[in-house]
């Protein structure tokens, strides 16, 4: 047997230019939000910002290249494992994880400190994906209702891990995810429809649960103008930030609503709030586009890729990708309550960036892994 | 290692759900941009505005009031500065060592200024907090003496309010005080807001929209703390203008020390234009404990202290007038023709009204007297007939004609009009006839007369020029003197008349009001001495009488008698004759005027 080199050289010249541009696109885009929104010379606490988030850069660079030199094949033999390590992390998380304002939700590795929720997002892919793609899953027209129930039950373990950190964004990102990602696998639209009916029948079981916080950011949502300076206090300045962009924006910079701290939370999860107010209806819908190519992109790459492990892996990104906008913008829109979704690649964040670029690292391992030949 | 082959490849049933997918896709980033476009096309004007609104505060920058100055320039009510010593919390560090240092500069107590700067900074850490009002220029020193140990620490100017003479002509100026809500209400649209200075009595009130100015402000961009980062645009205020009063300040003085220990008013008046040249009522106030705010006891002590301080007895008190009423009854006697110089009535010392008797009050009667000897030695009997004669509506209708029961004319709002009583009068408010007998307590100016002394001052005045101008206290540039003042629709002769007897008053040994008599300046006036209860006691020695029944002394003169200067109008609350306690104060009032001269 040849020993062959651990990456094969042929498969780099395959590499996805244009899921790779969108992305840097939309990374510049995202610095230069984050820069607009903590350049301020007066606030302190925000200096450090911008130099931390291009820390992650080379960070996200080595894990989306290490990801591409080992064929996806083998995150399908690891896929149970990372899975399981996830599972336990979430629950170290709440046994020793740091806790912020409330929440345990950040594991501490000598100077780096990272969310598992994040990584949970993407065991749930690996996992559902590794779950649905066999033979007979493949042969057969819908995914059997024992899979399907596997396949839920996986989805919501994480979920519900999360949920008590409490985390209520992310576990429902989680569910979103792996929900879709099933349905995106055949599983029957029944059991989707009875799991609708189910939730909805204890959804207000679950809001008597909720913490008096998330309670009460979804009665401002429902009723924004009840109290303009208190929980409806976001929403409203993230509609003033966006509106008064108007067209073209105020410009690089320009944005009073951040500069004069009317607008929390305004380079993590309202960063696109900023966005919009500096570069108006115009810059708003340029990155919106981005954001439905790289979507496009990544769902082409899963229709022509090889086999339904890959095909799944980049569906997985599609929906990854599509929840985390989604409610991103609807939330800073002020179409959905606030429950704290980053926007991916804009909002400033290690675990988040580095979660998704391993996922769209995946996207295109499939993409340059397309042709049928042998080998790692 | 496993072989994939092509069937691994996805097949149609995939690619339905991917199909699915990217409906939901194209749904909903559709929504999002729909929505985007709603909040920044459709409504970002909306949005922009309140934006701009979230960022600009407008700061006021108060005008400084306008000075109150007697007619030759002399500062009756200015403003001082006082400076407010403030601290941003969030600059004071370290917080221990700064209250410290205030507190050792300034002699405050060390631990309540600490607390007091760490609750505000809990509140709001840039929004600066009052550490001290009222700091003297000393203790500004002191603070800026270590400017340096101190970050974080603001000197703010005031201006307050200041009457520099305290009771000096108090009514006259008036006070101000903190605009209350009831104001606030009533003045919605005049710029007020609360926290402002508004003139509550007297000039202060008069010549309040003259004197408070145009409050100017700052523009400022503020964040969500409420820091200011930048000034935006600037409108300087408009300071208050500076009010020149016709009083002067010299006479002024007369009349305050005049007024020392005894109960009542003086009011002097130029007679030709109704200026008020000195004004005074006893007891004053000092309208400098108006400016911080009284405490409920201390409003209390006042507003019910029976010398009644707050009340200015020149225009607001109403008092019966006395025999100084002789004067309109005399007049309106001789214009009615119902009597003439040479007519000589018998006084007995009592007048018989049916079955009454009133009596004069020289017990044994005057003896044949004409209308001037009545008025020199104040015959009550001959009024009594001259009162039978005339009726009360002619009375009240010459008393109204000279100034009497209607307003000056000051303007203050806190003037009265007082009554002189018709028998229309009395029906309407008392639901009463007029009886006959009323009318002789009348002539000789008892019974429901009741009137100010600024009214008396008027109408002696209207008697020796002939004109009756309204009376004002302001100089005479600021308002508008257009107003042709005409002649008092009198025959000349029968203002002679009086003007000749009023001079015997004075003048003649058996005149009532001697005591006021200055050499070679021909004064000319009338006594009066008024019951203040309905019960006549005749009691030679005052002393014997309890004070709250004595009778009020009233004296009102003019001089010199052909070409007037001076109308002095003095009234002692409870001091007993005219003749003895009011006249012996007009004179001394009239030789320091004329002496000074």
């Amino acid at each position: 047997m040849i020993t062959k080199p651990f990456i094969d050289r042929r498969i780099f010249s395959q590499i996805d230019l244009a899921l790779i541009c969108i992305l840097a696109l939309i990374m510049g885009a995202g610095l230069l939000g984050l820069y607009s929104a903590t350049h301020s010379q007066v606030d302190l606490p925000y200096q450090g910002i911008f130099r931390k988030q291009i820390l992650w850069l080379p960070i996200a660079l080595c894990v989306f290249l290490s990801v591409n030199a080992i064929h996806y094949n083998r995150f399908s033999r690891w896929a149970y494992w990372i899975y399981g390590i996830t599972i336990i992390f979430l629950i170290a998380v709440l046994v020793m994880g740091k806790q912020v304002q409330g929440a345990r939700r950040w594991l501490c590795f000598g100077p780096f400190i990272f969310q598992p929720s994040e990584l949970a997002k993407l065991s749930v892919v690996l996992a559902i994906s590794k779950l649905t793609s066999n033979v007979e899953t493949h042969k057969s027209t819908h995914l059997s209702l024992g899979v399907s129930l596997i396949g839920l039950g996986m989805t919501l373990l994480p979920a519900v891990l999360v949920l008590v950190q409490p985390d209520l964004g992310s576990a429902i990102i989680i569910v979103l995810i792996g929900i879709s990602l099933l349905v995106l696998n055949k599983m029957p639209l029944r059991i989707l429809l009875v799991g609708i009916f189910l939730a909805s029948v204890f959804s207000p079981f679950v809001y008597n649960h909720l913490h008096e916080y998330q309670k009460a950011r979804v009665r401002a949502f429902l009723n924004p103008g009840m109290d303009p300076t208190g929980t409806g206090y976001h929403i409203n300045q993230s509609k003033i930030a966006i509106g008064s962009g108007q067209l073209l924006g105020k410009g690089f910079k320009q944005s009073t609503q951040t500069r004069l701290h009317y607008l929390p939370e305004h380079y993590t999860d309202f960063i696109f709030s900023v966005v919009a107010e500096e570069w108006g209806f115009l810059g708003a819908c340029v990155l919106i586009v981005l954001y439905l190519l790289l979507i496009l992109r990544s769902t082409e790459i899963a229709l022509y890729s090889k086999d339904t492990f890959g095909y799944s892996l980049c569906i997985g990104a599609s929906v990854y990708l599509f929840w985390h906008v989604l409610i991103n913008l609807g939330m800073v829109t002020g179409l959905l309550p606030v429950v704290g979704v980053p926007l991916l690649f804009v909002s400033y964040g290690g675990s988040s960036l580095v979660a998704a670029i391993a996922s769209l690292g995946l996207v295109q391992n499939v993409h340059m892994r397309r042709f049928l030949y042998k080998g790692t | 290692m496993r072989n994939f082959t092509q069937d691994e490849r996805i097949d149609k049933n995939y690619k339905k759900r991917t199909i699915l997918f990217l409906v939901c896709l194209g749904i909903s980033f559709s929504v999002v941009l729909i929505r985007l476009f709603y909040l920044q096309v459709i409504q970002g004007e909306y949005y922009k505005e309140k934006s701009e609104k979230n960022r600009m505060r407008v700061l006021d920058i108060a005008p400084i009031r306008g000075n109150i100055l007697d007619r030759n320039g002399y500062i009756l009510a200015t403003n001082s500065v006082s400076f407010e010593l403030s601290i941003i919390p969030s600059e004071c560090n370290p917080i221990q060592k700064v209250s410290q240092l205030i507190s050792f500069s300034l002699g405050m107590d060390s631990d309540a200024l600490l607390d007091k700067i760490l609750k505000a900074k809990k509140k709001n850490p840039y929004v600066p907090v009052i550490l001290k009002k009222n700091l003297n220029v000393e203790e500004v020193s002191r603070i800026l003496a270590r400017n340096t140990e101190l970050p974080g620490i603001l000197i703010e100017e005031r201006s307050k309010r200041v009457y520099p003479l305290g009771n000096f002509l108090s009514h006259v100026l008036g006070y101000v005080g903190e605009v209350n809500q009831r104001e606030l209400e009533k003045l919605s649209g005049m710029g007020y807001r609360p926290g402002d200075m508004i003139g509550r009595m007297g000039i202060e009130r008069l010549m309040e929209n003259l004197l408070r100015g145009r409050r100017g402000g700052v523009m400022v961009e503020t964040d969500a703390f409420g820091r200011i980062l930048d000034v935006v645009s600037r409108v300087l205020p408009t300071n208050g203008e500076d009010v020149y009063l016709s009083i002067d300040f010299r006479l002024q003085e007369v009349v305050e020390s005049e007024l020392e220990g005894i109960e009542g008013a003086i009011v002097c008046l130029e007679p030709k234009t109704g200026k008020v040249l000195a004004l005074g009522s006893s007891p004053g106030f000092d309208p400098n404990i108006f400016v911080e705010g009284l405490s409920g006891k201390e409003w209390e002590s006042l507003s019910k202290d029976p010398s009644r301080p707050l009340l200015n007895k020149a225009l607001s008190g109403l008092y019966p007038m006395g025999s100084v009423f002789k004067i309109v009854v005399a007049i309106a006697a001789l214009e009615e023709g119902i009597t003439n110089e040479k007519e000589i009535i018998n006084c007995t010392g009592s007048y018989q009204f049916g079955n009454r008797s009133f009596a004069c009050w020289k017990e044994h009667g005057h003896g044949p007297v004409d209308i001037r000897r009545a008025l020199v030695e104040s015959c009550d009997s001959y009024f009594y007939e001259m009162g039978r004669r005339l009726g009360v509506d002619k009375i009240a209708q010459y008393a109204k004609l000279l100034g009497l029961g209607v307003e000056s004319g000051s303007g203050f709002s806190e003037e009265k009009a007082g009554v002189v009583p018709t028998s229309d009068w009395k029906k309407k408010a008392l639901r009463a006839p007029w009886y006959p007998g009323e009318t002789i307590s009348l002539a000789i100016g008892q019974g429901y007369l009741a009137i100010t002394p600024v009214q008396v001052a008027r109408m002696i005045s209207g008697v020796f020029t002939g004109t009756l101008p309204k009376v004002s206290f302001v100089a005479s540039d600021t308002q508008e003197e257009t107003e042709e003042v005409s002649q008092l629709p009198i025959k000349r002769k029968s203002l002679e008349i009086v003007r000749d007897a009023l001079w015997g008053v004075v003048n003649e040994p058996r005149g009532t009001g001697g005591k006021a008599r200055v050499e070679g300046f021909d004064v000319c006036g009338k006594t009066g001495t008024a019951q203040t209860g309905s019960i006549n006691i005749v009691e030679k020695d005052i002393n014997r009488v309890p004070y709250h029944l004595r009778d009020h002394a009233w004296f009102a003169a003019v001089a010199p008698k052909y070409d007037p200067q001076l109308a002095v109008v003095v009234l002692v609350e409870h001091g007993g004759h005219g003749g003895s306690a009011a006249a012996p104060i007009a004179g001394r009032i009239f030789e320091r005027y004329f002496s000074k001269e």
